[in-house]
Order: structure tokens, then C-alpha cells, then sequence
């Protein structure tokens, strides 16, 4: 997946999750600033490892506090390595 | 054996007939067995404990109990019974917050020292958030001590459990060893456990569904208890369920969000190997309970041997130690269609067409010599069945007190009501019961938001919001809950902005900085936020924020907000 399309598809879980309108979820926001707290942190982390079939670090959100951050990291990582790999 | 009067006589009891029987298992978050106890091996760290713990703090005094699930808990647990030291189980205070109730907690029972293992004592910002605490770690207790002291008696305090009060005005209520063998046994009856029962836990051991089911209610019945981490549960609730099938466990329990969780993370090929075919009560309770949520468990897991009577909803609270009310095993759930309009007046009626139906779950009856009844909130008298008014309860499973806190203790735990001798719990939920004494759970009266499982009080989460910026006006905030179009409760707060800074101020970075404050010290998400004009919050006229008030203007959309909502 690309970028763009691993950003799109975390906004569409952002939607699901925090259940707003998907205008009001901007790339640009911090995660804690969305409101995402620890269950819904764990629910965004598995919806991603399920697809891009990759496991991360739990705390990946930390590190990778916005959607742009977390999806140019993601990109690199999902092409750069082998189905399974742990990253974060 | 003589009748076991506490849990200890239990342990001894079983550690003499059933060494080499295991009372508990940790499983690790992948899964797998980590760790676990045979009885025997339970009872001598517990007494190698106690003997250090006795020579630390006298019977009576209190010890703060501060570990992640597993079995370190249970030794530290078993060791205060054992040297009769009033158990004080917490959550391990996160590293970032501040604003969490711990400081409270400490200050209310005032511990003689704190148990933890060597993993947290490792993170210094425990006894930098507490310096003036005794630590105690508790890894590597082997050697018998020959524990010789007097055992528990019933009448002796168990634990404080905390789950009532605000942070800043924490109740602990009082569990003593009675209320807890008598809360056992009701379960035990209600449940038809016995010693072959096992039960797989996730729900944290400083929760009273997690302590007293969870942990303990295993060890009454002298079968096993599988635990597992709340992080492991709520990354892969396929673990559970593979626990529930490996270890052929009979009982279990967790609040509604949790059966949710595992129908919206199911995954066919997750499932392979897995048979819920032994799996013959699902307790679900903690917090308000969905028909939808255990239909669609049913029909999600009957295709792996779940049957559907196994579903348990029940109705508890720390005060009444935990159940107050259930069904018998097997009996499934009973519901009722009411109508919608007729509930938010607190009136039992027949819908007045499809769109006005609500249906709602039945919560058992009670079990043993408890009583229950409903009462008018005002007058204390008592209504009939199919008349909604406060839930009371009244028996031995009642705690008889909140920790050092005689006024709550005397209008909450022994309330009396006309016409009765004893004293009761009022509970501050609404509800019915039907002809037959099934219990319906309708509402609340007292101000108490509950989000998967765990009580939060709306002036905490007001503090935290008045914090986050200046612009936000002290005690001009409103925190609530509301259903949403799922029946799950939703956060709703509602903030006057200062009149000088309403036109200098970014609604929607406001409302993320109040998003951002709200999930970091109280760990749930704010779905509604809404910036309203000073003066316009409704209060009594000695300034008290009155939040029903506010929750019905919002709900029929009617507050005077600054902007439309900030939704981000």
C-alpha cells in the first residue's frame, strides 16, 4: 500500500472508531488531540497489523503521533519488508 | 473440615487435601502459559509473605496492593488475609497522569506500606508519586516461615475496594470476610459452579468483577483460575476464547463491551481448534447491559459450540461485595419491549408503536436471604412491581461501611427506609421488577458515567476539562453521559468559554485540547464536545452545576453553543 492509502484507510478507522464526520478527522491532528484513548489506540494498531499483515509495537502511536507520520513510516516499512517482520 | 469461615480456611483446607491441584495461571499476552500456582505452592508464599508483612504492619493496618494482573497479586492478596492487613488493591498509577485517584485513595486509608513486585518498583515514578510510602516487594518468597498466627476471622476486613467516589473524595468499601463467603456462595448456587468450574479472567484484579469473581470466586469453589492481562484481551480476544476452550472453563465474566469487543474483532480462521461447547455461563454485568451485544455474540459463536443459555446478565456493585442479582445457570436471559417515551419518565409501558420500542435485558433476582426492593427516591417507600423507582438491597453481602466516611456510610450503605427494621444499600440505579421478582435495571439517579466497565464521576472529568485551557471556565462545565444510537453510553461534555475570550479562541483546537485532557487522565474518549456562552451552563441557586438539567437541553438541542459542535 501506498501512503495515501494507508492514510485513507486510517482516516475511514478514525471514522469507524471516534465515530465523526470524516471531514472532521485531519491528517495533521494528533491522535490524543482526536481523543483516541488507550482501547481505541489498541483497535486502530490491530485494524493496521491485519492489514498490512505486519506487527508493530503497541506504543507505534507515540512515536508516529499524526497520520501523515504514521502512514509515510508504515509505507516505508510495508514495502521495504518481508510479510511479518516486526517493526516499530 | 469444620465450615470455612474466610477464604484462608479454604486455601489451608485445599493446600492439605489438594496440594498438587493448580489454583491459578497467568497467561502471557501471547497466550501462552506463563506462570502458575498449585495450592500448596499458593499457601507457603502466601505465609512467607505474611510473616515479612506482620513484622512490617499489625492486623487492621492497611496495605496498598499495587501490581499488574498476575499471580504476584494473589500471593500479596492471601498474605494480607494471613496476617489480617486490610488489603488495598489499585490500579498501577500511569506514568503520565497525575490527575488519577491514587493520592486520594492514599490519603483516605492512610496504608502503613504499599506491596508491589520488583518489575514496578524498577519505574522510580512510583516513589517519587509517593515518597512518604514504605515499599515492600514481593518477588521470591519460597522458604516456609512457619506461619503460626491467628487465622482471619469473618468479621475481620477483608479489602477496601474503591470504585466509588470521585478522584478526589474516593470511597472504600469495606469487604469483610463474611460478606465475601457470602457473596461467593451465592454465586456458587446461582452459577451450579463447583470445584470443576474453571473460570479465565481478564477483567483487572483491582475490580470488583475482577477481585471477587475473577481471582477469588475460583478459589472458593477449589478449582482453577486462569488469568490473563486486560491488554491481552483487548489486543486479541480470540486469546480468551482459546483459553475458555483449552482449559475447558466453565464461568466466566466480563461487562458488555468486552462480548462486544470479541464479536467486532472475530475472525473465522482466528478461531480454528477453538470449542466453546463446555463454556456453560457467560456472566455479563459491570456496566448496562445490550440485547443487541449478546445476540450477537450467541449467533457469532454458536457455530463454535457457544449455546446461547449460557449468557448470565447480572447486576452488582463493589457495595454488595459483587453479584446482588442472577438467574441459575442455564436459565438464559429473560427481555421485555417497553416503551421508549414512557422509560425517560420513569413509567413501564407497553410501546405506542415500533419506533417508540426499546427492549431491555433482565437482570436475575436475588439469591439467598438478600432482599431487594424499589423504592420511591424521595419518600423511601416502596412501589410495586412494574413501577420504576431506586434499586435497595438489603442482606449479609452488603458492605456495612465506606472507609472513615461515617456520612456517606449512613446515607448510602445503611439507609433506612419506612416500615423496615434493617438497613439497606441504596444504590442510586433505577429499575422494576416484573411480577415474578426479575430485576430490570432502567437508569441511574446518581451522577455516575460508566464507559466499558469502569465508574467515572463527572466532577473529575469537569477539573480535568477547566485545566486544559484558560479560556475554559471554572466550575461552568457539565460532564454526562447519553445513550447513543447503539445503546452504548457516550460522553457529552458541555463548557462555557470566558466572555473575554470567546472571540479570540479556536473551537476546534479547544475542543482537542479538552479531548487530549479528558482521554489522558481518565482514559475515555469526549464524543461530544460543546462550547456554550458564560452564564447560560443551568445551576441551582447556590451555584450547583445541575447536569440533568444540562444533559436535557443538550439532548433537545437547546443550549446556546458558541459554534455548531466542534466535532475535532
Amino acid at each position: 500500500m501506498t501512503k495515501d492509502e494507508i492514510a485513507a484507510f486510517c482516516v475511514d478507522q478514525l471514522v469507524d472508531i471516534l465515530r465523526v464526520p470524516k471531514e472532521s478527522v485531519d491528517v495533521n491532528t494528533k491522535f490524543t488531540r482526536l481523543g483516541l484513548d488507550s482501547a481505541m489506540t489498541i483497535y486502530l494498531v490491530m485494524e493496521l497489523e491485519d492489514k498490512l499483515k505486519l506487527e508493530f509495537d503497541h506504543e507505534i502511536l507515540a512515536d508516529y503521533p499524526t497520520i501523515t507520520e504514521l502512514s509515510a513510516y508504515l509505507a516505508e516499512k510495508a514495502n521495504a519488508g518481508a510479510a511479518g517482520q516486526r517493526v516499530g | 473440615m469444620a465450615a470455612p469461615a474466610t477464604l484462608v480456611d479454604i486455601l489451608v483446607h485445599r493446600a492439605a487435601a489438594k496440594p498438587q491441584d493448580r489454583a491459578y495461571i497467568f497467561l502471557s499476552d501471547q497466550g501462552a502459559e506463563e506462570a502458575s500456582l498449585t495450592y500448596a505452592e499458593l499457601l507457603t508464599r502466601a505465609q512467607a509473605l505474611a510473616a515479612r508483612l506482620a513484622a512490617a504492619a499489625a492486623p487492621g493496618e492497611r496495605a496498598l496492593l499495587v501490581f499488574p494482573s498476575g499471580l504476584e497479586f494473589v500471593v500479596a492478596l492471601f498474605a494480607c488475609f494471613l496476617a489480617r492487613v486490610i488489603a488495598v488493591p489499585i490500579m498501577v498509577p500511569r506514568r503520565q497522569s497525575a490527575r488519577d485517584s491514587s493520592v486520594s485513595i492514599v490519603a483516605n486509608c492512610a496504608p502503613k506500606l504499599a506491596l508491589t513486585s520488583a518489575a514496578l518498583m524498577a519505574r522510580q515514578d512510583l516513589v517519587e508519586r509517593f515518597p512518604a510510602l514504605a515499599w515492600m516487594t514481593i518477588d521470591g518468597e519460597s522458604s516456609d516461615a512457619g506461619w503460626t498466627s491467628t487465622a482471619p476471622q469473618a468479621d475481620d476486613i477483608a479489602f477496601l475496594q474503591y470504585t466509588s467516589g470521585s478522584t478526589s473524595d474516593p470511597k472504600g468499601v469495606v469487604i469483610t470476610h463474611r460478606n465475601l463467603m457470602v457473596n461467593e456462595e451465592m454465586m456458587r448456587i446461582s452459577l451450579r459452579n463447583s470445584e470443576h468450574s474453571t473460570c479465565v479472567n481478564w477483567i483487572p484484579h483491582f475490580h470488583d468483577m475482577g477481585l471477587v469473581f475473577g481471582v477469588l470466586h475460583p478459589l472458593y469453589l477449589g478449582s482453577t483460575a486462569v488469568l490473563m492481562s486486560p491488554n491481552a484481551f483487548m489486543q486479541r480476544p480470540h486469546l480468551w476464547l482459546r483459553a475458555i476452550s483449552q482449559y475447558r472453563a466453565e464461568a466466566v465474566a466480563g461487562p458488555n463491551f468486552g462480548y462486544d469487543l470479541c464479536v467486532s474483532r472475530y475472525r473465522p480462521e482466528l478461531m480454528e481448534g477453538i470449542d466453546l461447547s463446555n463454556w456453560k455461563v457467560a456472566c455479563c454485568g459491570a456496566e448496562p447491559i445490550r440485547v443487541e451485544t449478546l445476540r450477537r455474540f450467541a449467533e457469532t459463536f454458536a457455530p463454535h459450540g457457544f449455546d446461547s443459555r449460557a449468557i448470565y446478565p447480572c447486576y452488582g456493585m463493589a457495595e454488595t461485595t459483587l453479584q446482588a442479582t442472577g438467574r441459575m445457570r442455564g436459565d438464559g436471559y429473560a427481555t421485555r419491549n417497553l416503551s421508549r417515551s414512557a422509560l425517560q419518565t420513569n413509567r413501564v409501558e407497553a410501546p405506542r408503536e415500533r419506533t417508540d420500542t426499546t427492549e431491555i435485558v433482565g437482570c436475575g433476582r436475588t439469591v439467598l436471604d438478600e432482599r431487594l426492593v424499589i423504592v420511591e427516591p424521595d419518600s423511601g417507600a416502596q412501589l410495586v412491581a412494574e413501577q420504576i423507582g431506586e434499586i435497595c438491597v438489603s442482606g449479609d453481602t452488603i458492605a456495612g461501611a465506606y472507609w472513615r466516611n461515617p456520612e456517606a456510610t449512613e446515607a448510602t450503605l445503611r439507609a433506612r427506609l419506612p416500615g423496615e427494621d434493617s438497613v439497606w444499600l441504596r444504590t442510586g440505579d433505577l429499575g422494576f421488577l416484573d411480577e415474578s421478582g426479575e430485576l430490570y435495571v432502567t437508569g441511574r439517579i446518581k451522577e455516575l458515567i460508566i464507559v466499558r466497565g469502569m465508574n467515572h464521576y463527572p466532577q473529575d472529568i469537569e477539573r480535568s476539562v477547566q485545566a486544559a485551557h484558560p479560556a475554559l471556565r471554572q466550575n461552568g462545565g457539565a460532564a454526562f453521559s447519553v445513550a447513543d444510537e447503539r445503546g452504548e453510553e457516550q460522553l457529552v461534555i458541555v463548557q462555557e468559554v470566558e466572555r473575554t475570550e470567546r472571540n479570540k479562541i479556536d473551537p476546534k483546537e479547544i475542543a482537542g485540547l479538552i479531548r487530549e485532557a479528558v482521554t489522558n487522565d481518565h482514559e475515555i474518549y469526549a464524543r461530544h464536545v460543546v462550547l456554550i456562552r458564560p452564564g447560560t451552563l443551568p445551576k441551582t441557586t447556590s451555584g450547583k452545576i445541575q447536569r440533568g438539567a444540562a444533559r436535557t437541553l443538550w439532548l433537545e438541542g437547546r443550549l446556546s453553543t458558541l459554534v455548531a459542535e466542534a466535532a475535532a
